[in-house]
């Protein structure tokens, strides 16, 4: 029983991404190739490859992911259907057409409930578009051929075909507790019944339609389960109509929990109330937990069955929003009318934002929120995560996931909007670190604790310590190299590099043997003791003048030399962290230009870090690459590229280009800037 | 701890109140330092992965300004882990590095004080970091005096002065080893019988400090397959005590970086 529940976890949850579903019919005649053919002709010109910055919330920070996924335009205006999880939160969305033009686009609107958005093609100059017809799913049955259209793993257009083999395919109950997919805490399978299919399909197919052999779209490609599963085009174009008319799905809410007749009750019509949400329509209109619903308005009910749940809640969703409508139920066996009003159905959660300047990622409380967090309420900001390390983190007590920050300074909170705005009005031009006086509400507890808020980034890490240096790389003489030197018995080590200072005006040569300092013995004679050398000159001051003992060949050689200073670390350079498109950089030391061989006349700064989720991560910035030029103009250190950053931010052009060497190859990378004209 | 055994009863509970008396005398100096990281990992030049990180560990104060010692390793583990990491590694496309970068060093004195601190000094050779209040302290701080050091032989007794951490109420602790082996090359190191941790003074139970626990790395080469059953060894690392004289050496440096 683990097994098979681990095993649909993983489906259920690789599914969205990448995961294949089972091989597909069998091949086609060539008549039904000619009807394959026919039909893709009427789809495949409004196909589009999503392209997408995703972002996510990760321990109190955003992250930014590349994504793909498919979609399928459905007005002349461009005007195009996809998933949720595709495109419903990202930062940038790119759409290729099939005739591999790229073209951005914008999100419209997007319902988790039903995983499906709507994004609007924003060509450079106005035009119409190729549009896909819906189809009526209602009239699919199994059996029937159907068509997949997508770019699975982000590749181009494809096709693929199989048959319908289910029309009413939910999560099977049996695989409790992973019999959900929930996106942004929105359960999908409480209102799709999904289009069960064999036509295979990779992740970068979901947002994709799924084509009846007419050339109509009678399902968006969405999941898979071992079977593919699509969502009916009847539910899509409800949702995509709505999406496009006010950015947002309206739906009603009554707040009663139903569940399939129990199998004991004996009893065959309606549905079983489970119970109902506290303060909600159906609480206030007296429904009760084991009530038997059999009509709502003109409407029949009965759930006997798992697949008969989302089209009761369907049903209860389509209710008109504030106006009441009549209930029957039966309670202890008689019948009873309640009467109940819907309320105009929120969203499960509210959108995450990422507030910097106290390290935390935060939503406004949403009604769901305001009673799973037993709020009398929806005033606050609710923290969903902490920055380790950062303000909140490092307060007394710290701030947790849930907290309700309910005023600063003790002016109350509302939302997010005016958090951000208090806290940017206290800290506005302050260079040092205020500390804000914060009240946060935890479980059934009023709390205070302090921020301080504005707290340094990375602080400089503190220099190194300096020691006396010859500028000489070495190997420890072992025995065995000793004797094929001819020099047995020798021990010290043999200069492998001589890199300048008073060790190349002394005249040390790479191949030389040094065996002794001021007449104490250079013990080494294992790999692993090639550090005596240089730990010996370590104990000396910096300046003072030591006598080497040497050998050239068997020529044993005395060498005076004045000890350098060790040169600055790499470590130890000036330092730019770029906070818009998260990635550092530091001037070039020279133990770099050694290490990377890059010539003394090549100027440029070293790439020392880029953060995983930021812009530059994004595009392909690596740990090691050496930026010789921001757009187009040459950078020779960091403090070029820090007023080349900031003239980026001010001009908020739509990406940045860097002319950028990773070993011996150079390159230009495009860096998305996020900015939005 | 053998030397213990093997003394007469007497004498040993004459050496126990000694050293005790020397654990009471400088547990003050004895400092919980709560670093915050970021760190990054990154394999063939590409972050793999990022987050940010809390470490607590102990150091020792060594100025009444408070300039306090601690060992690198416990302020930037990324070096020391980039280094074992990347002893069974091939080419360049699978290179490990993983850097730690402190963000806050915030000091816990005895008296549940907390000081910002600033990171003065650091020494990779002798794994050092040195740190220092942002602002000066109201009154001069307890610190242990490096010049009065004596050299311990083997298999005397020391006791290392420590302090435990937020779980064990930040409590001055004291643990008490023998001096196991002395190494000579390439520089003077004592190691103990037995794990201590870093950044802690090790004190003879005359009172005179032989030095403070640090860690002592090399590049240990290609680990064999079984190297971890070396234990630190095999990975090139080893706990050692360095003399007090080399650490006074340093913080020379450190306070001229003010």
């Amino acid at each position: 029983m683990n097994l098979v529940r681990v095993g649909l976890a993983s489906i259920v949850t690789v599914t969205l991404l990448h995961t294949p579903t089972s091989a597909g019919a069998q091949p086609p005649s060539p008549n039904q190739s000619a009807e394959v053919e026919l039909a893709l002709s009427k789809v495949a010109p409004s196909l589009v490859r999503i392209h997408v910055v995703t972002v996510d919330q990760q321990d109190g920070r955003e992250i930014k992911r590349e994504a793909s996924g498919s979609g399928t335009i459905i007005t002349p205006e461009g005007h195009v259907v996809t998933n949720h999880h595709v495109a419903g939160k990202t930062r940038s969305i790119i759409c290729t057409l099939p005739t591999r033009e790229e073209v951005p686009a914008e999100l419209v609107g997007t319902d988790p409930l039903a995983d499906i958005a709507v994004l609007k093609l924003k060509p450079s100059k106005p035009r119409t578009f190729p549009v896909a017809k819906f189809g009526d799913s209602s009239t699919l049955k199994v059996g029937e051929r159907v068509l997949a259209l997508g770019s699975p793993l982000a590749l181009s257009q494809s096709v693929t075909m199989g048959i319908v083999s289910n029309t009413e395919m939910i999560m099977p109950g049996m695989f409790w507790p992973f019999n959900r997919m929930t996106l942004d805490g929105e359960d999908v399978g409480s209102i799709v019944r999904w289009i069960g299919h064999d036509a295979a399909i990779f992740g970068g197919n979901s947002g994709g339609p799924l084509v009846n052999m007419k050339g109509e779209m009678v399902g968006v490609n969405e999941i898979s389960l071992g079977l593919a599963g699509a969502i009916p085009a009847d539910l899509a174009l409800e949702v995509a109509t709505a999406l496009m008319k006010e950015g947002r799905v309206r739906r009603g809410w009554i707040g009663l929990e139903v569940q399939p007749l129990l199998k004991s009750s004996g009893t065959s019509r309606g549905a079983l109330v489970g119970g109902t949400i506290e303060g909600s329509p159906a609480a206030r209109a007296g429904f009760v937990s084991g009530d038997v619903l059999t009509k709502l308005g003109l409407s029949e009910i009965n759930v006997r069955f798992g697949e008969e749940i989302p089209l009761f809640n369907r049903l209860v969703m389509r209710l008109p929003i504030g106006r009441p409508v009549q209930a029957v139920v039966l309670r202890n066996g008689v019948e009873k009318t309640l009467t109940v009003t819907p309320d105009d159905r929120e969203n499960a959660e509210a959108r995450i934002q990422e507030l910097v300047r106290l390290g935390i990622t935060a939503s406004n409380v949403t009604s769901w929120a305001a009673k799973e967090l037993r709020r009398a309420d929806r005033n606050g900001v609710r923290v969903r995560g902490v920055r380790p390390g950062a303000a909140a983190d490092e307060a007394k007590p710290s701030l947790q996931n849930d907290d309700v920050i309910v005023a600063v300074n003790e002016s109350d909170i509302k939302d997010v909007t005016s958090l951000e705005s208090a806290i940017e009005g206290l800290v506005h031009n302050r260079t040092e670190p205020l500390p804000v006086l914060v009240t946060f509400e935890r479980a059934s507890e009023r709390m205070l604790t302090v921020l301080e808020v504005g707290r340094p980034g990375v602080q400089d890490p503190g220099m190194e310590a300096r020691k006396a240096w010859v500028a000489v790389s070495v190997q420890a003489l072992t025995r065995e190299i000793a004797e094929q030197l001819g020099i047995p018995g020798k021990s010290g080590v043999r200069v492998t590099g001589v890199m300048g200072g008073s060790a190349a005006a002394a005249g040390l040569k790479v191949g030389d043997v040094i065996t002794a300092i001021d007449g104490d013995p250079v013990q080494a004679t294992q790999p692993s003791e090639s550090d005596v050398f240089h730990t010996m000159i370590r104990q000396y001051k910096i300046g003072s003048t030591v006598t080497l003992r040497t050998m050239r060949g068997k020529e044993e050689r005395v060498v005076k030399l004045t000890l350098d200073s060790s040169p600055r670390l790499a470590r130890e350079m000036k330092k730019y962290e770029d906070p818009t498109f998260e990635f550092r950089v530091r001037d070039v030391a020279e133990a770099d230009r050694r290490e990377l061989k890059v010539p003394a006349f090549e100027k440029g700064v070293l790439v020392e870090a880029v953060s995983e989720g930021g812009w530059a991560a994004l595009a392909h910035l690596g740990d090691g690459d050496m930026i010789l030029a921001v757009d187009g103009e040459p950078v020779t250190d960091v403090a070029a590229v820090k007023g080349k950053m900031e003239k980026v931010v001010a001009a908020k052009p739509s990406a940045v280009v860097l002319h950028v060497r990773r070993g011996i190859r150079t390159f230009f990378v495009e860096m998305e800037t996020g900015f939005t004209k | 701890m053998v030397a213990t055994v093997l003394g007469s009863g007497a004498r040993a509970q004459d050496q126990r109140t000694a050293l005790r008396d020397v654990a009471k005398k400088w547990q003050d100096a004895i400092v919980s330092v709560r670093v915050s990281l970021k760190v990054r990992m990154s394999m063939g030049g590409r972050e793999v992965q990022s987050m940010d990180d809390t470490l607590e560990s102990v150091a020792t104060v060594i100025d009444p300004s408070g300039l306090t010692v601690m060992s690198l390793s416990t302020l930037d583990p990324g070096t020391m882990m980039s280094r074992f990491m990347n002893t069974n590694v091939g080419g360049a496309d699978q290179k490990m590095s993983i850097a730690s970068e402190p963000s806050d060093v915030r000091m816990r004195l005895a008296d549940g004080r907390e000081l910002p601190a600033t990171i003065v000094l650091r020494d990779q050779d002798l794994d050092l970091a040195f740190i220092r209040p942002t602002a000066k302290p109201g009154a001069p701080l307890t610190a242990v005096n490096l010049a009065d050091a004596a050299r311990p032989a083997i298999l005397d007794d020391v006791v290392v002065l420590s302090r435990l951490g937020r779980v064990g109420g930040w409590a001055p602790a004291a643990v008490l080893y023998s001096v196991g082996a002395i190494m000579e090359k390439p520089r003077t190191f004592f190691v103990l019988n037995g794990q201590a941790g870093t950044g802690t003074p090790a004190f003879l139970a005359n009172g005179k400090i032989v030095g403070l626990l640090t860690i002592r790395q090399i590049d240990p080469g290609r680990m064999s397959m079984f190297g971890m059953m070396q234990g630190t060894e095999g990975a090139g690392v080893i706990p050692v005590i360095l003399p007090a004289a080399d650490v006074l050496e340093i913080a020379k440096q450190a306070s001229e970086n003010r």
